[in-house]
């Protein structure tokens, strides 16, 4: 339960931090306050304390790619909601999907390779399922 | 344990700042999007001429988008023309890239020119109105990476020998 509990955590925090990063870099003249790179930072520090807790490499993983997913979907959904017009949001729709898409899938590759290190040196990396 | 705590803290933080990024961005995005969403794209087309069977047109396209602070990319223009009587007068793909958006020409050539020619020559009032529709693709430059967005477009223009 304390595992699950924890992994939820990281993941909605991935979650979070990826989110912003895939509207700021989409959307980042609309932003009060935007430094470049923090959402990047962020999420390398959360992938590395993320690994360092985590027993197992896949559950690390599982919990990158569903972060990955969550946050397309949480991106979209945002802009969609903001955006109000039906047909306009819908036409958007199509280059923030494209955008978010792209994003997510660089944060995943950088997550992974940057969470694995982190399980392999730092975490318990328990073998057994 | 308490090192555990501090980065588990630490991480908290980091979503906190996530969140309050992600919704002041994006009230600040709906203001835009609303005053985009209330404006449009129109085009105006003026008969030029006939040359040979070629039917040109000088176009031009006039954004409205509320808000000036973002930048306009238009990438092409796709645009079918039909007369009445279902006569169709094919369609002309622009691109934006070589073109300059404020002043272009948009042709009906080839077999179509001649039947639209035909067409006038045979009518009584010497006249055929000429409908556009299609879609511009264009690029909203709102922060590092552009938004695509496509714009319906139609127009209708007057053809005379």
């Amino acid at each position: 339960m304390k595992r699950f509990v924890e992994l939820l955590f990281f993941n909605v925090a991935m979650t979070s931090v990826m989110t912003y990063g895939e509207l700021g870099w989409q959307f980042r003249d609309f932003f009060v306050v935007y430094f470049p790179w923090l959402p990047e930072l962020m999420l390398l520090f959360i992938c590395l304390v993320a690994g360092w807790f985590s027993d197992k490499l896949l559950h690390f993983l599982i919990s990158v790619v569903v972060s990955s997913i969550t946050s397309v979907v949480v991106s979209i959904s945002l802009v969609t909601m903001m955006v109000e017009n039906p047909v306009y949001s819908h036409l958007l729709g199509y280059g923030v999907i494209k955008g978010s898409v792209a994003l997510a899938f660089t944060y995943l590759v950088i997550c992974s390779v940057i969470g694995s290190i982190s399980v392999l040196v730092m975490g318990k990396n328990d073998r057994t399922f | 344990m308490k090192k555990r705590l501090f980065l588990l803290l630490a991480i908290s933080v980091c979503v906190v700042i996530s969140w309050i990024g992600i919704l002041s961005g994006m009230d600040n995005f709906r203001i835009h999007a609303r005053a985009i969403s209330s404006g449009g794209v129109d085009i105006q087309l003026d008969f030029l001429g006939f040359k040979g069977v070629v039917a040109e047109f000088k176009a031009s396209l006039d954004f409205s988008l509320g808000s000036e602070s973002i930048e306009i990319e238009p990438e092409y223009l796709q645009l079918t023309a039909y007369g009445l009587q279902d006569a169709y007068y094919g369609n002309q793909i622009v691109n934006f890239r070589t073109v300059d958006p404020k002043s272009f020409v948009v042709t009906i050539g080839g077999g179509y020119g001649a039947n639209l020619k035909k067409r006038i020559e045979s009518s009584e009032a010497g006249v055929e109105l000429v409908n556009f529709t299609g879609i511009l693709r264009l690029k909203l430059r709102t922060g590092r990476f552009p938004v695509e967005v496509i714009y319906p477009i139609s127009a209708q223009c007057e053809v005379r020998e």
